[in-house]
């Protein structure tokens, strides 16, 4: 299957939180392509809704479409009464391997497709997101969340049991060198600035496992500290070691108000090591450990709110396409400022 | 305000470390090994040039990142 997507079509990841509110012509190309593919309305009538940005509707899916939007097949297409048809991406393999066949025949008759290099770059973005700003000379971390091993395992198989995610974690090159003072000798122990703390535990220590989740607000910061030790240091590097913990606790009302709190109480060590020559870390290796417990309304916590352990690894991010990707608390409304101000 | 921990996590030490670290990190996954376009004008602007139909996965959250 993976040869096949790779050969007949051009495969692309959004994120439709951000593009079915997008007031552009990015944002209007999803909204055409989703009222049809996934609320069933023909083209015309798909057409007559995208500057409709309040629709306070979901547009995810599956989608194979042309150019100009003309839906030949998708997944997860909502019914009257606005149950989608299909939970999760290809939760059914053979499924999702029709519609792709099936998107290729229509593709063949196809009513429109435009010419090549005749779609222009976007002259306009809507300016309430961030549109920028890959950290080129920064630290871009690769972090990885899953739930740990419990001594009491009531979880069913599946899904809710083997799930894990992934984020991204973005320094810019003042904030990296403001970590490792230049005149940091062995023994030393250095805080981690404030705003960089507060940047990791705020929209990185959270519970992902199974889903998106919002934030920990400013205020759910409880205890919260880092340090770095010089543990080794050499004309070319040096060698820290970074200890930590946070206990974070918020109140809220998720799951029709099954669950009135969340929280996390973790223990965080890192083994970093900083390369003089080039001013960049050369190893930045982290886990955090803890037990968190509670849920919101999306990361589907609502059977499994008690106290249970819960793990997240970062290190240094590849360098593929997708290591790109902004960290997710950075896409949402004025995103970066909110990100890089924590 | 915290609460109590009845299900405890694993103690993070020098020699738990790497264990850890290693629970901690997903398993390579296939879905990878498709090369996606993180962008959907880019993505349209790569169909038409090459004449091939556009395959989008929209969530909620970034699929290459958090969703």
């Amino acid at each position: 299957m993976i040869e096949f997507v790779n050969e007949r079509f051009i495969p692309v990841a959004v994120n439709n939180s951000r593009l079915q509110r997008q007031a552009d012509d990015e944002g209007r190309f999803l909204r055409l392509i989703s009222w049809q593919g996934r609320y069933g309305y023909s083209f015309e009538e798909a057409q007559a809704r995208l500057e409709d940005i309040d629709h306070g509707l979901n547009h995810q899916g599956l989608y194979v479409v042309t150019t100009e939007g003309e839906v030949l097949g998708s997944r997860n297409r909502v019914f009257p009464g606005g149950k989608a048809s299909v939970h999760g991406v290809g939760s059914d393999p053979d499924r999702f391997l029709w519609m792709l066949r099936r998107a290729l025949e229509k593709w063949e008759n196809r009513k429109t497709q435009r010419a090549a290099l005749d779609i222009e770059d976007l002259a306009y973005r809507d300016p309430t997101f961030s549109w920028t700003e890959y950290p080129e000379d920064g630290l871009i971390l690769h972090l990885g969340v899953r739930d740990l091993p419990r001594e009491v395992d009531t979880r069913p198989s599946g899904m809710k049991r083997e799930a894990h995610n992934q984020d991204y974690v973005w320094f810019r090159r003042e904030e990296v060198l403001s970590m490792v003072p230049p005149d940091a000798a062995v023994g030393d122990v250095i805080p981690m600035p404030d705003g960089l703390v507060r940047r990791l535990v705020r929209y990185h220590l959270a519970d992902y496992v199974r889903g998106e989740t919002s934030s920990w607000p400013s205020e759910a910061i409880q205890d919260a500290a880092m340090t770095l030790t010089v543990t080794e240091k050499t004309p070319e590097w040096v060698d820290l070691r970074l200890s930590g913990s946070a206990q974070l606790f918020s109140e809220g009302s998720w799951y029709e108000g099954a669950c009135r709190e969340r929280g996390l109480d973790a223990s965080l060590l890192g083994y970093l090591r900083f390369d003089r020559r080039v001013e960049r870390f050369a190893r930045f290796d982290v886990v955090a450990v803890g037990s968190r417990w509670g849920g919101t309304d999306y990361n589907v916590r609502q059977e499994d709110l008690e106290p249970a352990p819960i793990g997240i690894a970062m290190t240094i991010a590849g360098q593929e396409a997708r290591d790109r990707t902004a960290p997710h608390a950075c896409q949402r409304r004025g995103g970066l400022e909110w990100y890089f101000n924590a | 305000m915290l609460k109590e921990i009845t299900n405890p996590a694993p103690v993070l030490t020098d020699e738990t470390f790497s264990e850890l670290f290693e629970a901690c990190w997903p398993q390579k996954e296939r879905w990878t090994d498709i090369p996606w376009i993180g962008e959907l004008w880019e993505g349209r602007q790569r169909a038409a040039c090459e004449e091939k139909p556009l395959f989008i996965w929209a969530m909620n959250g970034h699929p290459l990142g958090c969703t």
